[in-house]
């Protein structure tokens, strides 16, 4: 990925609520195209706060957020053309139709006439929405609103999508549909940030991770605070019947390097899939391997 | 320029108030209550001999101006005291916001909305003023120049009252905010003026700066002047129509200013 340009980019955010809450301290990081950054963290670790401060919903204290090279920091209507944000709460309209939810954010886009109405059909398709589209929206499960916050998102054509809890208080099946809507636009290239607390499903779903605490990058590895998909399967390397075990996550360079220690000790060791509910787990516990 | 009513924020306003079920009690309360004035002031007997349709006329046309120009003020600032802090509550601003409207042309649609509302309040009127207007006793033109002015005043409440909306992040804040505003404008403002002419009995050009602070701009204040002098066309001083509608178009560009300020605020 990081071949592909950088679409959206922050430097030294912060925000600080009015109630003193410092809910952002000093992040930095680039996003390149296509790729999707899966955003986990506890509740109130500033994950809302950091997707809010990337739309331009907020102005944050220090910091620049650069979208397709433009500054957005703090500027939602500049900011909406290149980053769309599907907010959590949902906040969708509830008195009028899925059509007209859709034609409404379809015109505010700019589009008119044939090119609104195409855009809906092909928004309403892609969403599986066709039967609710004459429905009121307060009438449809919270999953069916959930896909058109999705749709509505969809139809601005940013570049960047920003999915704040993205299947929050689905049921089994509904998660599994959304998220699989999810998946198919980030195989078909879109740029994403996804914050969940499902772990399992963005664990499938991102092609790197940051776990935010407190406002700041999570250190999943000694200066390490994104992993790739590969980085947190397969970087865990645990010695469970040995009287001290050692754990090590990093890079492959110091996977190896570990591998060749334990190797040269005698020690036993094998690899474990770490996956990143326990990743996520043991940094919540101040056990982050280093 | 932008055609106003191709705002998708004014026309998304519309069909939400198309489909309010309840739309229709407030219109039949609108036409109820001067009809039900109107039907009381024709209960005392005219004087025999004389055609009652004058007199009829006038107490129909002034039950219809002032009844409905009250209600109409009242109802236009309640209907748009909730237009932005409501997007707040329901937390549907964070989407609006975040799209390249801007919070001008948003804005713009809120009080595009509010305004229609309160013209189509304003059009349930005009029957009335229709019918007072054949049965005689006032003049069509003075009739239609003060139902322009209620039309002028709700306008100028509307804009105030979405101002406030953009302040807060409750309705019900907002309701509170705009009726306490109300207050100050139509009672508080007209005490402290009876009470400055009374304590430093101006006369002359002192009077008419005092009237034109405290009084001339009350929403129904051009009214009763017009009405009071009969809509008698050239004999009539357009001062305190004028002096109103300056104020009252500086109560809606404030109110319009401070909705911008208020959709500019950052969305939690």
């Amino acid at each position: 990925m990081s071949d592909m340009p950088v679409v959206l980019s922050a430097r030294g955010l912060r925000k600080r609520y009015p109630n003193g809450v410092e809910a952002v301290r000093d992040l930095s990081f680039d996003l390149h195209r296509g790729e999707v950054l899966g955003l986990a963290g506890p509740n109130g670790a500033g994950k809302s706060t950091l997707l809010k401060l990337l739309a331009g919903l907020l102005r944050p204290a220090a910091g620049t957020v650069t979208a397709c090279g433009e500054d957005v920091t703090g500027d939602s209507a500049r900011a909406a053309r290149l980053v769309a944000l599907m907010p959590d709460p949902l906040g969708v309209y509830t008195d009028v139709s899925s059509r007209e939810y859709l034609e409404f954010f379809g015109r505010v886009f700019g589009l008119r006439g044939v090119d609104l109405r195409r855009r809906v059909g092909e928004t309403a398709d892609t969403l599986g929405l066709g039967p609710w589209m004459d429905a009121e929206v307060e009438t449809l499960s919270a999953g069916w609103q959930r896909r058109l916050a999705l749709g509505r998102a969809l139809l601005s054509d940013a570049p960047v999508l920003l999915l704040d809890e993205p299947a929050a208080g689905l049921d089994v099946g509904a998660r599994a549909d959304l998220l699989a809507l999810v998946r198919e636009l980030a195989r078909q290239g879109r740029t994403m940030i996804v914050s969940s607390h499902i772990l399992p499903e963005l664990e499938d779903l991102a092609d790197r991770y940051a776990v935010m605490v407190d406002g700041r990058w999570a250190e999943m590895a000694r200066g390490v605070t994104f992993f790739t998909r590969e980085e947190l399967r397969h970087g865990l390397v645990a010695a469970p019947e040995a009287p001290r075990s050692l754990r090590v996550r990093g890079d492959a360079a110091l996977l190896a390097k570990a591998e060749a220690a334990l190797d040269a000790a005698g020690v036993p060791w094998e690899e474990e899939g770490a996956g990143l509910n326990e990743t996520v787990l043991n940094i919540l516990r101040g056990d982050t391997a280093k | 320029m932008k055609n106003p009513f191709g705002n998708p924020v004014y026309r998304l306003d519309l069909r939400s108030r198309v489909r309010e079920k309840r739309l229709w009690i407030l219109a039949v309360f609108f036409v109820l209550v001067p009809l039900v004035l109107s039907l009381l002031g024709l209960v005392e007997p005219s004087k025999p001999g004389r055609s009652p349709f004058p007199e009829a006329g006038q107490l129909l046309g002034g039950f219809a101006l002032f009844s409905h120009g009250a209600l109409l003020v009242l109802l236009s600032a309640l209907g748009a005291a909730q237009r932005i802090s409501q997007e707040r509550e329901r937390r549907t601003l964070p989407a609006l916001v975040n799209s390249p409207l801007g919070a001008a042309r948003i804005a713009d649609g809120k009080l595009l909305g509010a305004w229609t509302f309160s013209a189509w309040l304003a059009c349930l009127t005009l029957p009335f003023l229709a019918v007072a207007s054949l049965w005689g006793g006032l003049s069509a033109g003075g009739l239609l120049c003060a139902w322009l002015l209620n039309v002028a005043a709700a306008f100028a409440a509307a804009a105030l009252a979405l101002g406030l909306s953009g302040l807060f992040g409750r309705s019900l804040s907002a309701y509170l905010a705009t009726g306490a505003v109300l207050f100050l404008w139509c009672a508080v403002v007209p005490i402290v003026g009876a009470m400055v002419g009374g304590l430093s009995d101006p006369d002359g050009a002192g009077l008419q700066v005092l009237a034109t602070l405290a009084w001339y701009h009350l929403p129904l204040a051009p009214q009763v002047w017009l009405f009071s002098e009969g809509f008698a066309g050239e004999n009539v001083s357009l001062w305190p129509p004028a002096a109103a509608l300056l104020v009252w178009a500086f109560v809606a560009w404030a109110g319009r200013a401070l909705a911008v300020r208020g959709l500019k605020r950052e969305v939690y």
